[in-house]
């Protein structure tokens, strides 16, 4: 075996066993049927397929999914452009510390930042009640346990998913380049579309892909701040894998939600130009 | 074109003046090189001519209309980078076209002169490669014809060669020098290199902390600097403690080399101790026996193809460097005679 292979065996021994057998023996699984004295039974049957495609039930959730995860994607990206601009060009001696806070998420785990936004958004929460000393309504303001409070979570939890690859590409960018264009008539917003933006392409679309996967395959966020009310596709596998035990329908489930959400990102990628050059 | 006038210019970051009030003017088509070393206020002058910092005080002038209140894209400037800033996602074409469009210029004018512009650097047939498929003096030579196709009223050069390696920068040296000529526009190059600026430059502006030390022409400042500091910065220098005297009414310098005129401006009194400067190429070997000749022993011989640099102990313990041509005729230790072939001696400053 030559030098090279065996220096890439480690990585390949651990991707083979992680990442390729368990997705593996999930796509066996979904293709399954089920039986009474075991998570699956043998045979091979499209029955789960058809279950999941055919049922509008699961195309809204499908959908509600898809929809939160782009909603978020696109909220994080306006969000975190910004930030990620402001880190990688304003140095000085704040630098430090407002990197330290923009990925400040990343030190908390998910579940604990969950339940702070549940906190903050809660029908009995400091925002409710805030609004409700302050006078601003006596009414409860519907903050949480619908689209709006699982969208506000997820995209904090998952915004330095964004801010990271774009601040990487914004460093590389040599900032002479943004004043050759106004020494040649771009102005500060021409500079900025004609020249940063298509250089830092890469990057935004990275950030994207990145917080599109951890969205639509979140399962803690929603569900603490859906409450149930607001269904996302990880849940209902969940719940038909562990609650219902049905492991060969959880598996087609899952499956077909990644398919869709595959989709999304070649479509995607083919929209936006992976390189500037060519 | 146009003429470029700088009045009391200032920029401080903090409490430190990067800037300090200084006053410049260029006349039209001139070359002025802004020397100095790193952190003297070149490139903060030259950033401020730009408009990519803004003053705190004092103005800036193209053909007398104060400059200082626009933006960078509104001032009509040509500029190369140290790093070339040449766009990667665009090919050496559009790159070109780039400040044509933003001056909303037609199409076919734009295909014309940006044909010309290659043509005038040089790079007729790469107009459709991407600046990383170029060398590294290609691409210089992208930059040039980038900043002047647009046909700017002034050229800024922001240390262009630094990058590439001797060989290629002596080449792009007289390319610069030649183009600049030829098209005939205002000039402002800012350089840490003296050999760029001496050989470019019509007139060199030196530059230390923040202020104008010396501007003039690229021999003023070798033979005529006007301070310790300029001499030093530029080229090798040889310091001699010179009594004045006065010899049939023109005043002398008394050195341990002999005693040679000052120059008629000189404002030195008979009597007066001071240094003056004698450049290492002033100075000739002989044999030790030679008349008229100042002995000294070799303490260091240094070959350098073109010529060799020694360094001479004289009897008062003094050292002085001396460049002769060619090869090395006189090794360590051994005895030889000095001539000091200048005349004027140019003072530096009294001794006191």
């Amino acid at each position: 075996m030559s030098r090279r292979l065996l220096l890439m065996l480690p990585a390949a021994l651990v991707l083979i066993f992680l990442i390729v057998l368990p997705y593996a023996n999930i796509i066996v699984i979904s293709f399954r049927p089920l039986s009474p004295d075991g998570a699956y039974g043998q045979g091979f049957t499209a029955a789960n397929y058809v279950t999941v495609l055919t049922s509008a039930h699961y195309w809204r959730q499908i959908w509600t999914t898809i929809w939160i995860g782009l909603v978020t994607t696109a909220l994080a990206l306006l969000l975190g452009f910004p930030v990620a601009w402001d880190l990688a060009r304003n140095r000085g001696r704040s630098q430090a510390l407002r990197r330290a806070i923009a990925l400040s998420p990343l030190l908390v785990g998910i579940v604990v930042r969950s339940y702070g936004w549940t906190i903050l958004l809660g029908n009995n929460g400091v925002i409710n009640r805030l609004a409700r000393a302050l006078g601003l309504t006596q009414s409860i303001i519907p903050l949480m346990y619908n689209r709006f409070g699982v969208i506000v979570a997820l995209t904090h939890v998952f915004l330095p998913f964004m801010i990271l690859p774009i601040m990487g590409v914004l460093q590389e960018l040599d900032p002479a380049l943004e004043q050759a264009g106004r020494s040649l008539g771009a102005s500060p917003r021409t500079a900025f579309r004609r020249i940063v933006l298509p250089l830092c392409l890469p990057g935004v679309q990275s950030g994207c892909v990145m917080v599109f996967i951890l969205t639509i395959s979140a399962y803690v966020t929603p569900m603490l701040l859906g409450g149930m009310r607001v269904k996302t596709m990880p849940m209902t596998v969940v719940s038909t894998l562990i609650d219902a035990f049905r492991w060969p329908l959880g598996a087609a489930q899952a499956l077909v939600l990644s398919l869709c959400g595959g989709l999304i990102l070649i479509a995607f990628m083919r929209l936006t130009p992976m390189r500037w050059n060519r | 074109m146009t003429e470029v006038v700088i009045q009391d210019l200032t920029k401080r970051y903090g409490a430190a003046a990067a800037v300090d009030s200084i006053s410049l003017s260029i006349s039209e088509g001139e070359f002025v090189s802004l020397l100095g070393p790193s952190g003297c206020g070149k490139s903060t002058t030259l950033r401020l001519v730009a408009g990519f910092d803004q003053a705190d005080a004092g103005k800036i002038l193209f053909d007398g209309q104060d400059v200082s209140p626009l933006p960078p894209e509104r001032r009509d400037i040509g500029m190369v980078f140290q790093s070339y800033a040449l766009f990667p996602h665009m090919t050496v074409a559009q790159n070109l076209a780039f400040g044509l469009q933003m001056r909303k210029a037609p199409r076919a004018v734009i295909e014309e002169r940006v044909a010309r512009a290659l043509d005038l650097v040089r790079l007729d047939g790469k107009a459709d490669r991407y600046p990383r498929e170029l060398s590294g003096g290609q691409q210089q030579r992208v930059a040039l014809a980038r900043a002047l196709v647009i046909e700017p009223r002034i050229l800024l050069l922001d240390e262009p060669l630094a990058n590439l390696d001797a060989k290629l920068r002596d080449e792009m040296r007289l390319f610069i020098g030649e183009l600049q000529r030829r098209v005939g526009i205002t000039t402002i190059y800012v350089t840490h290199d003296q050999a760029e600026a001496m050989n470019m430059s019509d007139q060199v502006v030196v530059m230390f902390k923040g202020r104008i030390e010396q501007r003039g022409s690229p021999r003023d400042i070798y033979e005529r600097p006007n301070g310790l500091e300029v001499a030093t910065f530029i080229g090798q220098a040889n310091f001699l403690s010179a009594t004045v005297t006065v010899d049939t009414g023109r005043l002398m310098a008394q050195t341990a080399l002999g005693t040679r005129p000052l120059p008629p401006e000189s404002d030195a009194s008979p009597g007066q101790v001071l240094s003056v400067l004698v450049r290492p190429e002033a100075l000739t070997l002989t044999d030790s026996a030679a008349p008229g000749a100042v002995s000294g022993v070799v303490e260091l011989a240094q070959y350098n193809g073109a010529f060799t640099e020694y360094r001479i102990r004289l009897a008062d313990q003094e050292t002085v460097c001396v460049q002769t041509p060619g090869p090395a005729r006189h090794s360590r230790g051994v005895g030889v005679g000095l001539r000091l072939a200048m005349d004027p001696l140019w003072p530096i400053g009294s001794d006191a």
